[in-house]
């Protein structure tokens, strides 16, 4: 049986361990975006390069044949497509539909990475090697932002589901190898330049009064 | 109607007219290509075809992929002739455009070649702005800095862009560029440059990973050489060497001077009464005169130095001896040993005494057939002087100095350097013998004072037996042994015939001692 007075007590203690939890997060979130959007960053970095790398070894019948963009698996998502549209959306949705595109890539960043060897390429070794290390920034990224979101409200929890239909192999014949694989990095390097807006918009925004600047 | 004839009179003639002088149709133009320099606009150009000779208009159609919502370009001026810009709002990223220009005249169109492009695609930013170029100090060292501003007007370093920049600098003689990245920075110090040298500097940005944009104008600058400071250091040079070059004219000067305080001459044999030069010249007259016939003698002082002796036989305090005849025994007892005379040996002070000898000594060294000696026996005649300098000093009633030679000085001038523990007083003759005093142990003669200590060939006598036996006696050495070979190089340890002092005493040779080892005093 407390006394009143310790029951006070503890109150205010709880009260003061919630306060310095909130304090907590509201330290946490531009610290984490800030990591987060370095490692979008080099996310982006890295798909780039990919693309320009394959791009230009594509023969020009490659590039005519090549599926539009439009036919990229993530191309249903309704994304901000300029910096108003960015400004003017919620944090929160922002996050969302960054964890969402992120998510849709795992299964095919894999896919890649396990086809580089099969590549008719001169310099699939290296491709390799990108791939791999592009699928380790896309993992911890993943993860990174699971925490962010956490500490952003039920809507930065959403995940929307964009399936890959591509299959595991990329083609049977070496043109149609090269050509998918093309298409998919081209597809890979708008989503990651996609993440990589959103993220650097969220820490700007967190980190400043007047976010009309960004 | 007439009118309406004559105007197509004038057309057919317009078109003939026309057709005579080559109009056509225009040619295709091309679609170059867009570029959004901030991501959020972007512009479009093309070259137009051939005019075809007649006014021609071109059109740019657009679509976005997703749409079949044909619009035509909303401006055809901002970005220049031949363009399209597309402004904030008509811009769309991460969306395929496709874009048509048409070029029509009065006798037809042309349609370009469709251009499909994502404006992410197409971002390229201008190069940086106002490149500024600052020789600032760190420690003494120069270093450049160099600033430039964004292409774009955004001040926010993160947000829907981030730019990073690059530059690159070259010495103006040089061909290579060096590059340096400086990420999101605006600017950038450089501290490896070289005073004296233009430097050239170009800067160039990317956003969002995009491409390059073109290098800035190029910005050079001269690193100032430090002239003042290397004034300042030739001035200080100058002065410091002036001092060091009268040091040296000083020391050309005095070099004589300068010798002499550097290494000192080094002490010859001294002894009173011998010239050494007459001794290096070798011829018997010569040495003869240099040993014993010494008419300087008259010119000497009544310097107290002198009253050292090789071989002080006095058995008395007072050891001077007047007996012309013990003289002469002390004289037989001292053999010097082998006297050689250095190259170096100095002209030393002849010491004069009051009354010299004639040549005492001379006939009775000669006299002595043992010995076997060197003409260099200066000892003999020595003896004598000294014996006479001593009666002047002691009737001087001053203490005797230093010379070369040992002599122990009388006793009541004892100074603390007294020799006297190289000799043994001789107690007093009786007849034929010689009786040496009791011994103990001296204090041992200052540095100062010490002139030729030859003690080491020397023993001490402790008795003299009979006219033909000196008994040699184991002198304790005295605290300090401070030998003084100087200039004289004495034969070490001499042990000439007869060493054995018939008795066999010790001989002792120990370096109070100062009786030859060969007593052979026949």
């Amino acid at each position: 049986m407390l006394a009143p007075e310790s029951k006070q007590l503890l109150l205010v203690l709880d009260a003061e361990v919630l306060c310095s939890a909130l304090m907590c997060k509201a330290v946490d979130i531009p610290d984490l975006l800030d990591r987060a959007s370095q490692r979008s960053d080099k996310l982006h970095s890295l798909s780039n390069m990919l693309a320009l790398e394959l791009e230009s070894d594509l023969p020009a019948i490659g590039r005519v044949t090549m599926p539009r963009p439009a036919m990229c698996h993530t191309s249903s998502l309704l994304t901000p497509n300029d910096k108003e549209q960015a400004l003017q959306v919620s944090e929160s949705t922002l996050m969302s539909l960054a964890r969402s595109l992120l998510k849709a890539w795992q299964y095919p960043v894999g896919v890649l990475s396990n086809s580089a060897n099969l590549l008719p390429h001169q310099s699939k070794a290296s491709i390799s090697n990108k791939l791999q290390e592009l699928q380790e920034h896309s993992r911890n990224l993943e993860d990174g932002l699971d925490v962010l979101s956490g500490k952003m409200g039920p809507t930065a929890q959403i995940l929307s589901t964009l399936p890959y239909r591509g299959g595991s192999d990329l083609g049977q014949d070496k043109m149609s190898k090269l050509i998918n694989f093309n298409f998919l990095l081209s597809c890979l390097r708008r989503d990651s330049h996609k993440i990589d807006s959103f993220l650097k918009v969220l820490r700007c925004r967190a980190a400043n009064m007047q976010p009309n600047l960004c | 109607m007439l009118w309406k004839e004559c105007k197509s009179c004038l057309f057919i003639l317009h078109g003939f007219i026309n057709v005579c002088f080559n109009a056509s149709p225009p040619g295709k133009p091309a679609l170059i290509g867009c570029r959004s320099p901030d991501k959020e606009t972007f512009t479009c150009w093309w070259t137009p075809g051939s005019p075809g000779g007649l006014p021609t208009v071109h059109r740019l159609y657009y679509h976005r992929a997703e749409s079949k919502d044909v619009r035509e370009c909303p401006d055809y001026t901002s970005g220049g002739s031949n363009s399209c810009y597309f402004d904030k709002s008509q811009t769309t990223l991460w969306v395929e455009y496709e874009l048509t220009v048409v070029a029509t005249n009065a006798l037809g169109n042309a349609t370009s070649n469709t251009l499909r492009i994502d404006v992410m695609n197409v971002v390229r930013p201008y190069p940086p702005k106002n490149v500024v170029l600052q020789v600032k100090q760190s420690n003494d060292n120069p270093y450049l800095f160099i600033g430039w501003q964004s292409p774009l007007n955004k001040t926010k370093t993160y947000g829907w862009v981030t730019i990073k920049y690059q530059l690159r600098v070259r010495p103006e003689k040089s061909k290579e560029w060096k590059i340096y990245d400086t990420d999101l920075q605006r600017n950038f110090s450089l501290h490896t440059v070289d005073p004296k040298v233009t430097y050239e500097v170009e800067v160039r940005c990317a956003l969002d990973h995009s491409t390059w944009s073109e290098w800035s104008t190029t910005a050079s600058i001269k690193i100032p050489g430090s002239s003042q400071k290397d004034r300042l250091l030739w001035v200080l040079m100058l002065v410091s060497l002036i001092p060091l070059l009268t040091a040296v004219c000083a020391l050309v000067v005095k070099r004589n001077s300068v010798k002499q305080c550097l290494l000192p001459p080094v002490p010859g044999p001294k002894i009173i009464g011998v010239d050494p030069r007459l001794l290096k010249s070798g011829r018997a007259e010569d040495v003869v005169s240099a040993l014993f016939g010494n008419q300087k003698l008259a010119n000497m002082k009544a310097r107290t130095e002198e009253t050292e002796e090789f071989i002080s036989v006095s058995d008395s305090r007072d050891w001077l001896l007047p007996d012309e005849r013990l003289s002469e025994k002390v004289r037989s007892l001292i053999i010097p040993n082998s006297f050689v005379f250095g190259a170096k040996t100095q002209s030393f002070e002849l010491e004069k005494a009051a009354d010299g000898k004639e040549n005492p000594v001379l006939d009775r060294s000669s006299s002595r057939p043992g010995d076997g000696r060197t003409p260099l026996s200066p000892a003999p005649e020595l003896q004598s002087l000294r014996a006479s300098k001593d009666a002047a000093s002691r009737s001087a009633g001053q203490c005797p100095a230093h010379s070369y030679v040992d002599i122990p000085t009388p006793e009541d001038c004892r100074t603390p350097e007294a020799t006297s523990d190289d000799y043994s007083r001789v107690k007093g003759v009786h007849g034929e013998d010689v009786l040496l005093e009791e011994e103990r142990v001296p204090p041992c003669p200052d540095a100062q004072i010490q002139p030729a200590n030859v003690a080491s060939d020397y023993s001490r006598v402790a008795e003299v037996n009979s006219d033909t036996t000196v008994l040699l006696q184991n002198l304790p050495v005295c605290k300090e042994r401070q030998h003084h070979d100087a200039g004289w190089t004495v034969g070490k340890k001499p042990e000439p015939p007869g060493t054995e002092v018939s008795t066999g005493s010790s001989t002792q040779l120990v370096g109070s001692g100062y009786v030859d080892s060969v007593p052979n005093f026949c």
